[in-house]
């Protein structure tokens, strides 16, 4: 059986924003310049076998530790290891990580917070109260816990770092939704008999992808920070795949001799998490259309 | 006032027992044998099936979860792993050093946090404003691991203004009522001791601080400008008062409320960083203590920090509430 199109259309008003949406972004410098700084991020990422001068991985222990130089713009660490290299590489790693983290938490915070807030009653109780004990935890305890019950590496962390994110989402979703359920257009549709899936992917999520694109270019930022952090501890990404905590736990067991090693791993992560962090305000500002810069 | 805070308290229960499900699900259920853990890689099977059996890990799981239970209400942790002490001591061994570095960042934070919103937001739209909002922007970015390794090489290792890590000189130890070097150090008129406890300090607080005094300048700002709008700031002003009676006393306090939500929220994220930093300068606080006992699958140990981080967020967040209810009378009447 077709499902029942209402017979009054009701307006999108995001289809309806988009020229003036770009216009807001674009003339925030902020936003602009971090554009064009995550467009490099990403080209990094994607082309690091191309652009890295030496095979991250490649040792030569006769040339361990070398400040910059013209061979190794640099230097290298403590295996010999062609630090830009590594650096290049290391974007590739944060980025996926990173990507996998909000698409993971945001998926399933969104089906969490939509169903506590389309169903409401017990089951809208029982939905928010795990949300609860989950955010009674500081978020590094949770994913350390969750480290701890599966084990180091890679996926465990983008799984431990997911699961701590996704109740903001769950609250986030809940309260969008919950305003937008009691608004007109969304009561109009039901009351013309449209079922709830429909009501669901025609009104409520269209009105969601806003603050949620907002929220996850936020989290992108705090995602690479989080999962670099766990490597930094030895529970995240291993070695000898190359991580830009990794290398900055590495640094610091080598500073008295090697100073020059703290600097490039950390620089990136500052640019690239201060990059999503200004795009994210950008986003927030072009898509509120009451924001008005103070 | 009693009454919000009978209500609140109230309201945690369900969010600690919660807490505790949590936990034993995670730590008796999730992959990894506790009982295998325990015996070691080399254990024979007649070992493992002795240790589960002395753990009770072969009752039925709501058996275990009772048995578990009764043993938490009753402060009864467990013997670690690692240490072979019982897990409330070394928790009691390790939380003044945390204690005191959460406090020692989280006063920082609040204070040039909120002193640096307010200049900001004083003087929007300014220079002032930009360079402290840019470096705001800064803060939030920096990576807590990162910060605590260039203070470290900056202010201990180029300039050696600070000691490179740790609480204490070597053989040096600060006897006093509270376990928190600085504080005992303080109250027993030690002043050798406050004073390298001091010093030991500095770059830990500093590097947790950093992230929560952006945070916070970025909520104060961001409140103060709303509140500099209102009417009753314009009649303030309107009829003569003083620019700083003005902001001190009618914008600050209404700017207050969501500050000071941020600040309890924050102290969640302190702990976490805690855990970093500790790592960073060595400290044998709760955190380095967390990541030990990771690494060891110390069990115990790690349920007893769980249940006593999330206990001590609860509290926070109790604390938060009820200085809400101070603040704003119209919370404590709802």
């Amino acid at each position: 059986m077709v499902e029942p199109e209402p017979a009054v259309e009701v307006s999108e008003p995001v289809a309806a924003e988009r020229p003036r949406f770009w216009r807001h972004l674009l003339r925030n410098r902020g936003a602009a310049a971090s554009l064009g700084l995550l467009a490099v991020f990403v080209l990094v990422a994607a082309g690091a076998q191309w652009i890295a001068p030496y095979n991250p991985n490649a040792q030569n222990l006769l040339a361990a530790l070398q400040p910059p130089s013209a061979l190794h713009l640099l230097g290298t660490d403590e295996y010999g290891r062609d630090v830009l290299s590594r650096l290049l590489f290391g974007a590739r790693t944060a980025l996926l990580a990173a990507v996998a983290v909000v698409a993971v938490s945001m998926v399933a915070g969104a089906v969490w917070g939509l169903a506590s807030a389309y169903y409401g009653g017990w089951v809208d109780t029982l939905l928010m109260r795990v949300v609860d004990v989950f955010m009674a935890f500081p978020f590094l305890l949770l994913a350390l816990m969750i480290v701890a019950a599966l084990g180091s590496g890679v996926v465990q962390a983008v799984i431990a770092v997911a699961i701590s994110y996704m109740p903001v989402y769950a609250r986030l979703v809940r309260g969008v939704a919950l305003g937008l359920k009691e608004l007109d257009f969304v009561q109009a549709a039901r009351s013309l008999g449209a079922p709830g899936g429909w009501i669901m992917r025609r009104h409520l999520v269209p009105n969601l992808v806003g603050p949620i694109i907002v929220q996850a270019t936020l989290n992108m930022g705090t995602a690479i920070i989080d999962i670099s952090g766990l490597s930094f501890l030895g529970m995240g990404v291993q070695p000898p795949q190359s991580d830009w905590g990794a290398m900055l736990a590495d640094a610091q067991t080598y500073i008295l001799q090697a100073e020059w090693l703290v600097l490039a791993p950390g620089l990136a992560i500052l640019l690239v998490v201060l990059a999503f962090n200004l795009f994210g305000d950008g986003l927030r500002d072009a898509l509120d259309p009451r924001v008005e810069r103070h | 006032m009693l009454n919000l805070i009978v209500r609140r308290l109230l309201l945690a229960i369900p969010v600690m027992f919660g807490v505790l499900v949590a936990v034993f699900v995670g730590l008796h259920v999730l992959p990894g044998n506790v009982a295998q853990a325990i015996g070691g890689p080399h254990a024979t099977a007649a070992q493992i099936a002795l240790i589960t059996r002395q753990l009770g890990l072969d009752k039925p799981i709501y058996v275990q979860f009772w048995v578990y239970l009764s043993q938490v209400v009753r402060g009864q942790l467990g013997t670690s792993l690692r240490t072979h002490d019982p897990v409330t001591v070394d928790l009691m061994q390790a939380f003044p050093y945390t204690l005191q570095l959460t406090l020692a960042a989280f006063v920082l934070a609040s204070l040039v946090g909120v002193a640096a919103g307010m200049v900001a937001a004083v003087y929007r739209n300014s220079w002032l404003d930009s360079a402290l909002m840019s470096l705001v922007l800064v803060g939030i970015s920096m990576p807590v691991f990162w910060t605590g390794i260039l203070l470290m090489l900056l202010f201990a290792v180029d300039l050696p203004w600070f000691p490179l890590s740790g609480v204490l000189s070597p053989g040096l130890t600060v006897p006093g009522p509270t376990g928190l070097p600085v504080l005992d150090g303080l109250l027993t008129g030690n002043w050798a001791g406050f004073g390298d406890a001091l010093s030991h300090l500095v770059l830990p607080a500093v590097t947790l601080a950093t992230y929560t005094v952006a945070f916070i300048a970025r909520m104060t700002r961001a409140a103060m400008v709303e509140v500099l709008q209102q009417d009753y700031l314009r009649t303030a002003r309107a009829k003569g008062l003083a620019g700083p009676v003005v902001v001190f006393k009618h914008a600050l306090r209404n700017a207050a409320l969501p500050v000071v939500t941020v600040m309890g929220i924050q102290l969640g994220t302190l702990l976490s960083g805690a855990v970093l930093t500790e790592t960073i300068f060595a400290i044998p606080g709760l955190g380095r203590l967390t990541i030990t006992s990771i690494l060891f699958r110390d069990y115990p140990e790690v349920q007893g920090i769980v249940l006593l981080a999330a206990l001590l967020f609860v509290l926070v967040n109790l604390l938060t509430d009820v200085l809400y209810g101070l603040l704003d009378p119209r919370i404590r009447y709802q």
